[in-house]
């Protein structure tokens, strides 16, 4: 286990440092002056220089990547074109709104998905479970932003109950959390088509097994059963689901924060890119691949541990 | 050692051995699901093929002096900022989905089954620099990529599909490239190489017939996986040029607009649900039917390993 | 006169007033502002999505025209007071005289007026310091780096030498009369803002950029970039603008600022003035104000913006593009009715040549007004022998919500004469750049209350920087030498003429229309603009 969690961590820097190497370089991919490129039409010959200058484009390319290579892993991330703050203070005060929306996100997910999800074991084939069979197909295939508009327009435009913009002020809690709960809403919606259908599955296959067969013969009473030990065992994928659970919100809310008019990661890319502004995106990205690289493997992480029947694909090179 | 063993987010998922294609038509037709999804994604292509000659009204025929107009007999979904008929617009869409969505994924899995191929066959530094390329690819939710590769280049149809493409090869060359390890280790693959047989015969003739048709599957229960990104993409306004209909371009419009008119926001909105939830029947129903050991247990993966949505 | 080193100053001046329809920061901002939702009665005014200036000097912010804070924090010699009439009235100047020969400009200053912060009253040496930091005659900062240049040394024509006369006073001289300084650069230019020279000089670059100085009064508290600028009174106000601190109703202004480039429409941008968190949104779109009509509790402006205008620019130098046969037919074919729609404006805001009647000097009244006529088009383009023409059009810069409306327009229109118009959404930079790329443009300027000003972009010096058409005319570069330096408004009028005429002869401009903001308080505040739609907000009163 530790020479596999080892490897995994040694292979997710690997990932980490291609990844900023990657975005480094990116900029010179395209043809044409990275500078008249990024500057796009407020480029003049004088702003040209500057930005030149600053972004070391005149360096060698190895040295410019050395320098935001080495300068992300100080925690410096460059500083922006158009007010030439550093990114990672425009990252920092943007950051805690997208941190507090994904999580209320997954709090909401899994505070409904987990009791469904129990309700429709405790009860298979009953109405709840064909109910929520079908829809939970469609909240599963329907997309964040998808989500986001029908929420918005039921919610905010026709019948105004909720606010429909901003995030509210941090200062009020109430007024911070009114702002949260239709975006994290369209977030969740995704997950409560989803968790439920796995926790009915994973707990009806556990009640199936010979374990809890034995259980019932030995008299342990089916209450028991049922929430001590199915549930507990059911449970286990959902934690290994965590680090996933991240990723997705991430991902929603570049469309949550847009839709929702709410400051965040997801608003500050997409403002970087109105304004062109290169080392914001470049930021932003690289957070976004980090926040990922390391759901994903807190995800296999947990896999790995909490199921041991599950192989790694690549054990299939063993027989080479 | 393959860098990324182990890693179960994106584990590959094929259907089993798949029953003669009749045979599995019947049984999809036979499940409720299958029927409806079946009915939806036809419906939806068949409306891409006939947009032109459904359509009640040119989708582009711009009336300024009807704008924002409610539903009538002459508009059934009202109008939008410039006065076109919404209802044509969204048939467009179709089409248009359609039409970036399948080359995209066409594009995409012709290139990783290539890259697959070669790094599960021929393994070694290659297959690892592969790995690692296709890994860090994989890093960045594909929404985040798009941004910043659009950026870069500059938005058209041929660029969005090709962006989408370029977030959806790296997935099939890993899958491409589990199967090819599976499949070379097989005894009678050793028998050949015995034999004497080239690397090229082996892999076009005995590891490319045995993985096509569940890669097939798989590639084409991810066209509205494409579509959903495309149209993401196309409501941040990084998609294709004005006055293409894409869904994601009504979506965005009609969002600007929606505190004057929702009627622009409802037709894609519909549509987008309808397809999506279409082909997800499908697809499950298909797994259903093809590999019932993992009936109702599926890894979230499926939807997730993509970072899409 | 001397060329433009760099174009920042235009590049600065082109402020598009609306931005893509992306949601963005906007309205994180209310939730900066303060907690109290007590509507109307506090003394603090709340301003959501306002534009980002950049800097906070006023020689290197973002916009150049009166515009807050600079408006609010620094004064200049004179200034245009609210309202509708462009009528300069003296503010930091007691007295200001022009020479007969136009070549120097006299001025005695108020005195006992004070800098914010203790930093002693405003003397004829500050004059002379901010005018020298504009032009370059002097560093911007003690400690500036080499990249530190004011984008403004342009708003001064050929400015000598200003000599100091007497403590409050001194000569300000040029090589060559330079009217616009008298109508721009004094009273409307932030370049012409005066700064204190010992708090410059004392603070250094970092901190005066963080607190400038000026004689306004407000000064500034703090500024967060993207997030939000506080604004307090400055109780020591020296009443250059005719009244004394206690005149003015707020305690504080806080602005909250939109990372420019993503602002939004609608909902987004007007939920915080609808729901009592902010008392005033500026640069609301049209749709937005009529939607907000009926709303008692909220009171709406139109505010139009004369100087700025909207136009297509046609590439003359581009092959596809040199006949002028085809574009005389793009001129034909364009429906300008509709495209002012698209905007959400009405046709009164229609323009038929490039100075508005509102300027006061350089109107054409007798311009051609060119009605849409598609059989003409169509045989215009026969004749050049064109047909089956593919065109390119895009709007370069941070678009205004409507541009992709008006393009699709522009597109409807032309396929009717039979041009395939293909929209860029992001043009690439050779499109403004090369003459072999760049074809059609909707473009939006924003202006300033000279002429001279307005028709500076399309002179030769402004070739792959703001002349988009490419279009080069030796007449009309020496007619606009020509219009800085004439002094007579009459004759200035003349020149203006001669000089739009050259630009309709080349067909390389079709007019549509010039632009138009609205803007939102709550009911108990009653706003103020100048007669180009800015803002003032020290003189927004509690009703």
């Amino acid at each position: 286990m530790a020479g596999y969690l080892l490897r995994r961590l040694s292979s997710a820097l690997v990932v980490v440092l291609l990844t900023t190497v990657l975005l480094a370089v990116a900029v010179h991919l395209v043809p044409g002056d990275p500078a008249r490129i990024v500057l796009g039409e407020h480029a003049t010959p004088d702003l040209i220089a500057i930005v030149r200058d600053r972004m070391g484009l005149d360096d060698p390319i190895a040295l410019q990547v050395w320098h935001f290579v080495s300068g992300a892993v100080q925690g410096d991330l460059g500083t922006d074109f158009v007010q030439s703050v550093p990114v990672t203070s425009l990252i920092g005060q943007v950051l805690p709104d997208t941190l507090a929306l994904a999580f209320a996100s997954i709090l909401l997910a899994l505070l409904i998905g987990i009791p469904l999800g129990i309700a429709l074991a405790r009860w298979p084939g009953g109405v709840l479970d064909r109910v929520t069979h079908g829809l939970s197909m469609v909240f599963i295939s329907a997309p964040a932003y998808v989500t986001s508009l029908v929420l918005l327009l039921l919610f905010a435009v026709k019948l105004r109950y909720l606010p429909a913009v901003g995030a509210g002020q941090a200062a009020l809690p109430v007024d911070y959390l009114r702002h949260l709960i239709l975006p994290a809403l369209a977030l969740a919606v995704f997950w409560w088509g989803y968790l439920p259908r796995l926790l009915r599955a994973t707990m009806l296959e556990v009640m199936g097994t010979q374990y809890i067969r034995n259980s019932r013969a030995f008299g342990v009473r089916e209450r028991v059963i049922f929430y001590r030990y199915a549930l507990r065992n059911a449970l286990l994928p959902i934690v290994a689901l965590f680090g996933l659970m991240i990723g997705y919100s991430l991902t929603g809310t570049v469309y949550a924060e847009n839709i929702f008019a709410r400051p965040g990661l997801g608003s500050l890319a997409l403002t970087a890119i109105g304004q062109r502004d290169w080392p914001v995106i470049r930021g932003v990205v690289l957070m976004y691949a980090l926040f990922f690289i390391f759901g994903n493997l807190l995800s296999d992480l947990s896999y790995r541990l909490l199921d041991p029947r599950i192989k790694p694909d690549d054990d299939v090179e063993a027989g080479g | 050692m393959a860098i990324a063993e182990g890693d179960i987010a994106s584990r590959p998922e094929l259907p089993g051995r798949l029953a003669g294609p009749r045979a599995l038509l019947w049984q999809v037709l036979a499940r409720p699901t299958g029927l409806i999804g079946l009915a939806v994604v036809l419906l939806t292509l068949a409306t891409a093929v006939a947009a032109p000659l459904i359509v009640p009204h040119n989708p582009s025929a711009i009336s300024m002096w009807h704008r924002f107009k409610p539903p009538s007999a002459a508009n059934l979904l009202g109008t939008d900022d410039l006065g076109r008929d919404n209802l044509s617009r969204v048939i467009y869409g179709a089409r248009l989905a359609a039409e970036i969505a399948i080359p995209a994924v066409t594009s995409a899995f012709l290139v990783g089954l290539l890259i697959g191929l070669l790094a599960g066959y021929f393994g070694g530094w290659f297959d690892r620099g592969l790995i690692i390329l296709i890994d860090t690819l994989l890093a960045f939710p594909s929404v985040i990529l798009a941004l910043a590769l659009l950026t870069l280049v500059g938005h058209s149809i041929v660029n969005t599909a090709l962006v989408v493409a370029i977030s959806f090869f790296p997935y099939y060359a890993r899958l491409t490239r589990g199967l090819a390890l599976t499949t070379k280790y097989q005894t009678y693959v050793k028998a050949e190489r015995a034999l004497g047989a080239g690397q090229a015969r082996i892999m076009f003739v005995h590891l490319l017939p045995n993985i096509l048709p569940p890669l097939l599957v798989v590639v084409a229960m991810d066209v509205p996986s494409a579509i959903v990104v495309e149209a993401g993409l196309a409501f941040l306004g990084l998609g294709v040029p004005p006055p293409t209909p894409d869904w994601g371009v009504l979506l965005n419009d009609g969002f600007v607009n929606v505190a004057i008119s929702v009627w622009p926001l409802v037709g894609p909105l519909l549509a987008m649900v309808i397809v999506t939830t279409g082909f997800t029947l499908l697809g499950e129903t298909l797994r259903d039917v093809t590999d019932p050991r993992h009936a109702g247990v599926r890894r979230p993966a499926r939807f997730l390993g993509r970072g899409v949505r | 006169m001397a060329s433009r080193r760099g174009k920042q100053a235009g590049m600065a001046r082109r402020v598009f007033l609306k931005k893509v329809g992306l949601a963005g920061a906007a309205m994180s901002a209310a939730g900066l502002l303060d907690a109290g939702k007590t509507r109307g009665a506090s003394s603090t005014l709340r301003w959501s999505s306002a534009q980002n200036p950049g800097t906070l000097d006023p020689l290197t912010n973002q916009f150049d025209y009166a515009f807050p804070p600079f408006s609010t924090v620094f004064e200049g010699l004179t200034r245009y007071p609210p309202g509708d009439k462009w009528q300069a009235v003296n503010t930091l100047a007691e007295t200001l005289e022009q020479s007969p020969d136009g070549k120097s400009i006299s001025f005695t200053l108020k005195q006992g007026i004070p800098f914010h912060g203790g930093y002693g009253e405003v003397v004829a040496e500050d004059v002379q310091y901010s005018f020298y930091r504009a032009v370059g005659k002097e560093k911007m900062y003690p400690d500036a780096a080499k990249e530190d240049t004011s984008w403004y040394a342009g708003d001064f024509g050929g400015l000598q030498e200003i000599k100091i006369t007497g403590k409050y006073s001194g000569v300000i001289l040029f090589d060559k009369p330079f009217s616009p300084m008298v109508r721009l650069t004094l009273p409307y230019a932030t370049s012409g803002l005066i700064v204190s020279k010992k708090a410059v000089q004392t603070l250094g670059k970092a901190a005066w950029l963080k607190k400038p100085i000026g004689t306004g009064p407000y000064e500034i508290v703090t500024y967060t970039p993207n997030r939000e600028l506080i604004m307090k009174r400055f109780d020591q106000y020296g009443g250059a603008a005719g009244q004394s601190a206690s005149a003015f109703p707020w305690e504080e202004i806080r602005v909250s600022l939109a990372g420019s480039g993503a602002t939004t429409t609608g909902a987004a941008m007007t939920a915080g003035v609808e729901s009592g968190d902010v008392d005033f949104t500026y640069g609301i779109t049209p749709l937005d104000a009529q939607r907000l009509q009926g709303n008692s509790e909220l009171k709406i402006y139109g505010l139009p913006q004369p100087l700025s205008y909207n136009f297509v620019q046609i590439n003359v130098l581009h092959p596809k593009l040199k006949d002028i046969r085809v574009r005389k037919a793009i001129r034909l074919g364009l429906d300008i009715p509709a495209m002012i729609q698209a905007q959400d404006l009405d046709a009164s805001t229609r323009l038929n040549a490039l100075i508005a009647r509102q300027m006061g000097v350089g109107y054409w009244p007798d311009a051609p007004v060119y009605e849409r006529n598609v059989d003409k088009a169509k045989s215009l383009l026969q004749e050049a022998g064109v047909s089956s023409l593919e065109l390119d059009i895009a709007i370069p810069g941070t678009p205004p919500a409507t541009s992709k409306d008006v393009m699709q327009v522009i597109q409807s229109n032309l396929a009717d004469i039979g041009i395939k118009v293909n929209i860029l959404l992001s043009p690439p930079d050779s499109y403004v750049k090369d003459r072999a790329v760049g074809q059609l443009y909707w473009t939006n300027y924003g202006g300033a209350p000279d002429p001279y000003y307005q028709f500076e972009w399309f002179t030769c010096a402004q070739l792959s920087l703001w002349d988009w058409a490419f279009w080069c005319n030796s007449d009309y570069d020496n007619m606009w030498s020509q219009i800085a330096i004439e002094e007579n408004e009459a004759k200035r009028t003349q020149i203006a003429i001669k000089m739009q005429q050259l630009m309709d002869e080349s067909a390389g401009f079709v007019w549509s229309n010039y632009q138009f903001t609205n803007a939102v308080t709550r009911a108990g505040i009653q706003g103020a603009f100048d007669p180009n739609g800015n803002p003032i907000v020290q003189y927004f009163k509690p009703t």
